[in-house]
């Protein structure tokens, strides 16, 4: 974990993206799975903030979350938008050079092999990381 | 109208204790809501199972739903929230679910491939409609009698009466359950 750590220094030096001092993650209280996605950020050296809003529906909407790409919480970096179980790895990868004209990534519904939602140390498969913009255009980023 | 309360009666009936009401559109609204986030994220629109964790839930009974909050991790903090009303109520809309056959529909490569429970003619089905595609999609199946639109990665429900499946979905491969 240490060396993930000063892995994701490293790329942030090298590529120059100032990593925002937490990730806000807004979900229900009663998501489980949500907060084993947070604790893995957490391990990954993230630090979380985890906000409990009253109508998690419309705040999706707020944010410019496509409907169809809905899952459980919503995580905000650096004014980019990352729904539900997406792998640490392609988040980092977004962040260090995000797509012209991309609003965020999001892994739609509640894949079981996906992070927070697979038994640890299971091997990711089974989804798609898809990249949205503002008029919700969407475009595959990531295939596990 | 008439067919809920039919089948209000006859949940009723079927209640272990003779005097409790359920409340179909209740367990309805539970099934998208609860905790925040809904059964449907992880078992489907229409319990059909969507691709998601959850799987197939029609027709699942209150001991299955119990069961599940209690020993299913995922499912587990729901618990905390469904009173044994709210159970009732959404085993009563599963139980209703599964009143109506299920039929998928997934558009992918160009063609569309689906599955189908045993339909006869003139029966009420469940049609899930997902557009596996990055470009919206225009749907036209006369059935629908209105073609709709399904956006990149999208899905719809279509509640109608089907005549027969074949006929009624031209260019849908179906697979029989
Ligand atoms: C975070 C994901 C998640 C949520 C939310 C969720 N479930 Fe589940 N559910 C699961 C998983 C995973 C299983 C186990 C599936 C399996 O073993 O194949 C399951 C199993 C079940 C089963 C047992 C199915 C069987 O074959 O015995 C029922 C019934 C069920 N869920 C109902 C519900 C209802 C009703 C809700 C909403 C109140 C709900 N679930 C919410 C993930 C979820």
């Amino acid at each position: 974990m240490k060396l993930f750590k000063s892995l994701a220094l490293v790329i942030v030096s090298l590529s120059g993206f100032v990593w925002a001092e937490s990730i806000a993650v807004y979900k229900s209280p009663t998501c489980g799975c949500c907060t084993e996605w947070v604790k893995i950020m957490e391990k990954a050296g993230h630090t979380v903030d985890v906000y409990h809003p009253a109508d998690l529906m419309s705040l999706k909407q707020e944010l410019g979350v496509p409907r169809q790409l809905g899952s459980c919480h919503t995580a905000v970096i650096n004014d980019f938008v990352f729904e539900g179980h997406i792998p640490e790895a392609d988040i980092l990868a977004f962040l260090e050079n995000p797509p012209e004209g991309a609003k965020g990534l999001a892994v739609p519904g509640m894949p079981g092999q996906s992070p927070g939602m697979a038994r640890p140390g299971e091997t990711y498969s089974g989804f798609n990381v898809i990249e949205f913009n503002d008029q919700h255009q969407l475009k595959l980023f990531n295939r596990y | 109208m008439m067919r809920r309360t039919l089948l209000l009666c006859l949940a009723l009936v079927s209640m272990a204790s003779a005097d409790v009401w359920v409340d179909i559109s209740e367990g309805e609204r539970l099934y998208r809501e609860a905790g925040g986030y809904g059964c449907a994220v992880c078992h489907g629109q229409v319990g059909d199972g969507g691709g998601q964790a959850g799987g197939y839930i029609r027709g699942a009974g209150l001991d299955q739903l119990n069961e599940s909050l209690l020993t299913n991790a995922p499912m587990q903090p729901l618990s905390t929230v469904l009173s044994e009303q709210d159970r009732l109520n959404i085993s009563a809309y599963l139980a209703d679910l599964a009143e109506r056959p299920l039929i998928t529909a997934r558009f992918e490569n160009g063609q569309w491939v689906g599955q189908a429970e045993p339909v006869s003619a003139g029966q009420t089905v469940d049609l899930v409609l997902y557009n596996a595609t990055f470009e919206p999609l225009a749907v036209d199946f006369p059935v629908l009698k209105q073609p709709l639109t399904l956006p990149a990665l999208g899905t719809d429900v279509w509640t109608g009466v089907i005549q027969d499946p074949t006929l009624d979905l031209p260019g849908l491969t179906l697979e029989r359950l």
